[in-house]
């Protein structure tokens, strides 16, 4: 009798360990499983810091370009500016340049032509 | 009967003991691994896919920069383009102004008939041709007519030749807007020579437009050669 009440305690015993362990591994299945969740959301939040930094730097971007096109804008005209004042300076003389050689005629026959 | 009954029941509480310890240390064992095992898995897959979103990003910021660089170009180009767009409609408006002016001195009295002689004679030089008619302007004519005589009499001087017979067009006219000068024809029409003003100032100022625009715009930076 007191046999078999120690090997039942045994028994009790042997199963009881049997469930912890068994307990044990599936809290672990579920630790590995956690580890998906939890990657995820840290993967999320550097997404979201990479996306805020790629955001911000397109809105720069953009208010750049408004402004180069601005400038670009501008020191063409500058130039174009200058043009017209280099014009105005020149253009008499060159015109009385051109009007000479225009009225500037010499007619002469063909050297061939020529008997001498 | 070997062992007491004490005995038996210290026996069987070291044996419950040992099963209970066993089972603890396996559990703590299993628990280390599983730590170990998150850790991994977890570190593994957020490197995994940091590399991924760490790529996507790089390419997306290089974009931006390339275009940046390609407006910046195209700014550039535009920019180039439109100057190069206002220096052309100067030198234009130089040759419209030469224009003007030589219209102007056709009115001349008394430097006008000296050039239309010229012309003329210059014709009947290049032509050498025995039949030769004239086409001015409807003003013109007179003047051209008082002028025919003495370009003739070069002409026979110069070559040694009577036969030239120079008439006006009366049917065709030069313009009268055009700046003035003559069209000489020969051959019933087949030949022409064009001595208007006109021809005259196109031809001269395109020969002269490099001394024009290093006048107008300075002298070209980007010129390696010059002889």
């Amino acid at each position: 009798m007191l046999q078999s009440r120690g090997i039942t305690d045994l028994l009790a015993a042997e199963k009881k360990a049997q469930e912890l362990i068994e307990e044990a591994r599936k809290r672990k299945n579920k630790r590995i499983k956690d580890a998906q969740n939890e990657a995820k959301s840290e993967i999320e939040q550097f997404k979201g810091e990479r996306d805020q930094r790629f955001k911000s730097l397109e809105q720069q971007q953009m208010g750049n370009r408004a402004q180069m096109t601005e400038e670009s804008n501008k020191q063409t005209q500058v130039q174009i500016g200058s043009l017209k004042a280099e014009y105005e300076a020149t253009k008499d003389n060159l015109l009385e340049r051109i009007i000479t050689l225009v009225c500037d005629i010499k007619p002469e026959s063909h050297i061939n032509a020529r008997i001498e | 009967m070997g062992l007491s009954e004490t005995d038996v029941a210290k026996q069987i509480q070291h044996m419950i003991a040992f099963i209970q310890q066993e089972a603890a240390e396996k559990v703590e064992e299993i628990e280390a691994k599983a730590e170990e095992e998150f850790n991994i898995e977890k570190s593994r897959l957020v490197s995994q896919q940091r590399i991924k979103i760490i790529e996507y990003y790089d390419k997306k910021e290089k974009q931006i920069e390339l275009q940046r660089k390609i407006q910046h170009s195209n700014l550039a180009n535009a920019s180039r383009l439109s100057i190069l767009k206002a220096r052309d409609d100067y030198v234009q408006a130089l040759k419209e102004e030469a224009r003007k002016q030589l219209t102007i001195l056709t009115q001349d009295r008394s430097k006008y008939p000296t050039i239309l002689a010229n012309l003329i004679a210059q014709g009947l030089y290049l032509l050498m041709e025995k039949e030769v008619s004239i086409r001015c302007r409807r003003n013109d004519r007179d003047l051209v007519q008082q002028l025919i005589p003495e370009a003739i009499q070069r002409y026979k001087q110069d070559l040694k030749q009577n036969d030239i017979k120079v008439t006006i067009d009366e049917k065709n006219f030069l313009a009268d807007e055009s700046a003035g000068g003559i069209e000489l024809f020969a051959m019933g029409g087949k030949i022409k020579v064009s001595n208007t003003i006109e021809a005259r100032l196109a031809m001269i100022f395109n020969q002269i437009l490099p001394e024009i625009r290093e006048k107008l715009f300075g002298v070209n930076q980007n010129r390696k050669y010059h002889d």
